[in-house]
C-alpha cells in the first residue's frame, strides 16, 4: 500500500483490534470496580492526576482508562458484527440477484429500495429501547438496516460480471449456477465488496456509540464508550476528561477506518468515489 | 414536473407511510412484555385484576386486526389518544414539541448549504492547493466525528469554559414569546421581542452548528468533485474567452450545473439529518420531539412513543419526497 494515511489507518485499526483481544491483560485496574478514595481524580498530566488513573478516574472511582481499553470490545464486537451479517446477507442476495435476474431479481431489490426508505435510526432507537439493551439485539437491529447496501453494490458489480467470458466458459463446461455464482463471480466482486465492508464498519460504530449513549445500545454493566460519554456528560462542568477520552477513542477508530476504506478504495476500485 | 410523475411519486408516499405505519404497530405489539404491566407494575397495590381491566379500557385484549383498524383511523383523523405517563392528550404533546424540531432541522439545513457549498467550491476552484487539502483534511475528520460527542465538545468549549452560549433548551424562561408559529425565532420577530430573538439564536448555535456539520462535510465533498468535473467542460472555457468575470463563471455558469448530483446527495442524507437531531436533542435538552421520544421509551409510555415514531417517519419520507420533487424541476432531463 503506497498510500501513507492508509498505511496509518490500518495500523492504527489493528492496534484497536488487539486491545479489543489482549483488554484483560492490558488494563491497570478491573474496569467495573470503583474505588471511592480516589474519585473523579484527573488525568496524570493535570495538576492533582495520579499514575494510578492515566486518564483520570470517574464519579464511582473508577479507572478511565481501563474503561476505555475495555469499551474496545464493545465497540468492536457490535461494528463487526454488523459488517459480517449484514455484508453476508447483503452480498449473498446481491449475488444471487444479479446472476439469477428475472423475478428474484425485481422482488429483492424492491425489499432494498423499502428497507433504504426507511428512518433507519429512529426504528432502531424505538427497537431498541423496546427490546431493551444488549450486544445481540443491537447487531442484529444494525445489520437490518446495513444489508441493502451491500446488496446494491454487489448486484451491480455481479451484472456486470455475469457477461464477462469466464463465465461464459464455465457455463460452456457445464457447471451449475451454483458453482459459478460462488467459485468464480464472488471472487471477482471481492475487492469492492471490502471496501464497502470497511466503510461500513466506521458507520455500524457510530450507531452503536449513538445507540449507547442513548442509553438503548451496549447494556450499562459493559464498559462502553457511547455510555461513558453520556454518563461523563453530567460532570462536563467539572470533570472533562470523563466525555473527551472514549469520544476521542470512538474519533480515532473511526477516522482510521475511513482513512482505511479510502485508500483501500482508491487502490482498488476509483468507481466508487463518491 | 409532470402531473403523472408527482401523482405517482406521491402513490409511492403513501404506500410507505402505510408500511411505516404497520411496521411501528407490529414492532410494538410484538416485542416481548406487556405494556401495561410493565407499566403499573411498579405502583403499589397493583393486582392482576386492575392490570387486566386497565388492558381492557385501552383495547389491549381486542384481536390484533381490530387494534391496526383502531390505530390507523386514529392517525388519519388526529386522534392519537392519551399519554400513558403524562394523562395527556398525544396530540396536544406532538404539537407543542413539533416546532421545535423543525426550527432546528431547518437552521442545521441552513447552516450546512452555508458551510459547505462555497467550502466545496473553493476546494474545487483551487485544486490540489494547501487550502484544498486543508478543507478536505478538516471535512474528512467532520465525517468522523461522533456529532452527540462534537456537541458535549463544543458544550464544554463555548459555554462551560467560555461561557459565551447556553448550552441546554430553546430560550431561556423569561425570554419566551408569544407562541405564534412554536418557531422561537419567528415568534419573536412577529412580536418586535428583540431581546426574545437574540436569545433563541445564541441558543441554536451550538445545536444547530453540531447538526449541520456532518451533514456539510457531505454536501461539500459532493459540490467539490462535481464542480471539478463541470469546470472542464467546454462551455467554461467557452464563457472564459468571451471575457466573463470569474466569479461570475464559477457561481452562475458551474456552480448551477453542479447542482444536480448536491441535490440528489442532499436528498439522500437530509434524512439523517433529521435522525441525528434526535440523539442531538438529547444533548442539548432541545425540547423537541427526539427528547420525547427518548423520554416516552424511558417512561414505556407506548401510545407516545409510536405517535412520536409516526411524525417521525412522515417529516423523513416527505423531506425525501420534495427533494426528489425540486431534483425533477432544477434538471428537466430527470423523468420517472
Amino acid at each position: 500500500m503506497r498510500n501513507p494515511w492508509a498505511a496509518c489507518g490500518l495500523i492504527v485499526v489493528s492496534v484497536y483490534l488487539l486491545v479489543a483481544l489482549l483488554a484483560p491483560l492490558l488494563a491497570p485496574h478491573d474496569p467495573t470496580q470503583g474505588n471511592l478514595r480516589s474519585r473523579l481524580k484527573p488525568p496524570v498530566w493535570l495538576e492533582a492526576g495520579t499514575t494510578q488513573n492515566l486518564l483520570g478516574s470517574d464519579q464511582l472511582g473508577r479507572d478511565v482508562f481501563s474503561q476505555v481499553l475495555y469499551g474496545t470490545r464493545a465497540s468492536m464486537r457490535v461494528g463487526v458484527g454488523v459488517v459480517l451479517i449484514s455484508g453476508l446477507i447483503g452480498g449473498l442476495l446481491g449475488l444471487f440477484a444479479g446472476y439469477l435476474g428475472g423475478r428474484t431479481d425485481d422482488v429483492l431489490s424492491r425489499a432494498a429500495d423499502w428497507t433504504l426508505a426507511f428512518p433507519f435510526l429512529i426504528l432502531a432507537i424505538m427497537l431498541m429501547g423496546l427490546l431493551g439493551p444488549g450486544i445481540t439485539n443491537l447487531t442484529l437491529v444494525l445489520s437490518l438496516a446495513g444489508w441493502p447496501h451491500f446488496f446494491r453494490l454487489v448486484r451491480s458489480e455481479v451484472m456486470v460480471e455475469r457477461n464477462k467470458a469466464y463465465v461464459e466458459a464455465a457455463q460452456a463446461l457445464g457447471r451449475g449456477s451454483l458453482p459459478i455464482m460462488v467459485s468464480e463471480i464472488a471472487r471477482n466482486v471481492m475487492h469492492t465488496f471490502m471496501v464497502l465492508a470497511t466503510i461500513r464498519l466506521g458507520i455500524a460504530i457510530l450507531s452503536e456509540a449513538s445507540l449507547s449513549y442513548l442509553g438503548f445500545g451496549v447494556p450499562p454493566q459493559i464498559p462502553a464508550w457511547g455510555s461513558m460519554i453520556a454518563m461523563g456528560q453530567h460532570y462536563v462542568d467539572s470533570a472533562w476528561w470523563l466525555s473527551a477520552v472514549p469520544g476521542m477513542a470512538i474519533l480515532v477508530l473511526v477516522l482510521s477506518v475511513n482513512l482505511l476504506g479510502e485508500g483501500l478504495r482508491d487502490a482498488l476500485d476509483p468507481r466508487l468515489r463518491a | 414536473m409532470s402531473f403523472e410523475f408527482v401523482f405517482k411519486r406521491f402513490i409511492q408516499l403513501v404506500i410507505l407511510m402505510f408500511v411505516i405505519a404497520l411496521t411501528v404497530f407490529a414492532v410494538l405489539r410484538l416485542t416481548p412484555g406487556d405494556p401495561v404491566a410493565m407499566m403499573m407494575g411498579q405502583e403499589e397495590g397493583v393486582t392482576q385484576a386492575d392490570i387486566e381491566r386497565k388492558r381492557v379500557a385501552l383495547g389491549l385484549d381486542d384481536p390484533l386486526p381490530v387494534q391496526f383498524g383502531r390505530f390507523m383511523a386514529g392517525l388519519v383523523t388526529g386522534d392519537m389518544g392519551t399519554s400513558l405517563s403524562s394523562n395527556r392528550p398525544v396530540r396536544a404533546m406532538l404539537n407543542e414539541r413539533f416546532p421545535a424540531t423543525l426550527e432546528l432541522t431547518l437552521v442545521a439545513l441552513l447552516v450546512s448549504f452555508g458551510l459547505g457549498v462555497p467550502i466545496g467550491v473553493i476546494a474545487a476552484v483551487r485544486q490540489n492547493s494547501w487550502a484544498d487539502r486543508a478543507i478536505m483534511g478538516v471535512n474528512f475528520l467532520g465525517l468522523s466525528l461522533p456529532s452527540f460527542w462534537q456537541g458535549i465538545m463544543l458544550i464544554l468549549f463555548f459555554s462551560v469554559t467560555l461561557g459565551w452560549l447556553p448550552s441546554l433548551g430553546r430560550i431561556s424562561y423569561e425570554n419566551t414569546p408569544l407562541r405564534i408559529t412554536g418557531l422561537m425565532t419567528i415568534d419573536a420577530l412577529l412580536t418586535f421581542n428583540w431581546a426574545a430573538f437574540a436569545d433563541a439564536l445564541r441558543h441554536l448555535v451550538l445545536p444547530a452548528l453540531t447538526a449541520g456539520t456532518a451533514y456539510s462535510a457531505v454536501i461539500a465533498r459532493v459540490v467539490r468533485s462535481s464542480m471539478l468535473e463541470v469546470l472542464q467542460q467546454d462551455y467554461i472555457r467557452t464563457a472564459r474567452s468571451k471575457g466573463l468575470r470569474y466569479g461570475r463563471i464559477i457561481y452562475v455558469h458551474a456552480l448551477r450545473n453542479a447542482m444536480i448530483p448536491m441535490i440528489t446527495v442532499a436528498g439522500l442524507e437530509a434524512g439523517s439529518l433529521l435522525s441525528g437531531s434526535v440523539v442531538l436533542e438529547t444533548v442539548f435538552s432541545w425540547p423537541g420531539l427526539g427528547r420525547l421520544l427518548v423520554d416516552g421509551i424511558y417512561a414505556r409510555d407506548y401510545s407516545l412513543v409510536q405517535s412520536t415514531v409516526i411524525v417521525l417517519c412522515v417529516m423523513y419520507v416527505l423531506i425525501s419526497f420534495f427533494v426528489d420533487l425540486c431534483y425533477s424541476v432544477i434538471d428537466p432531463r430527470i423523468r420517472w
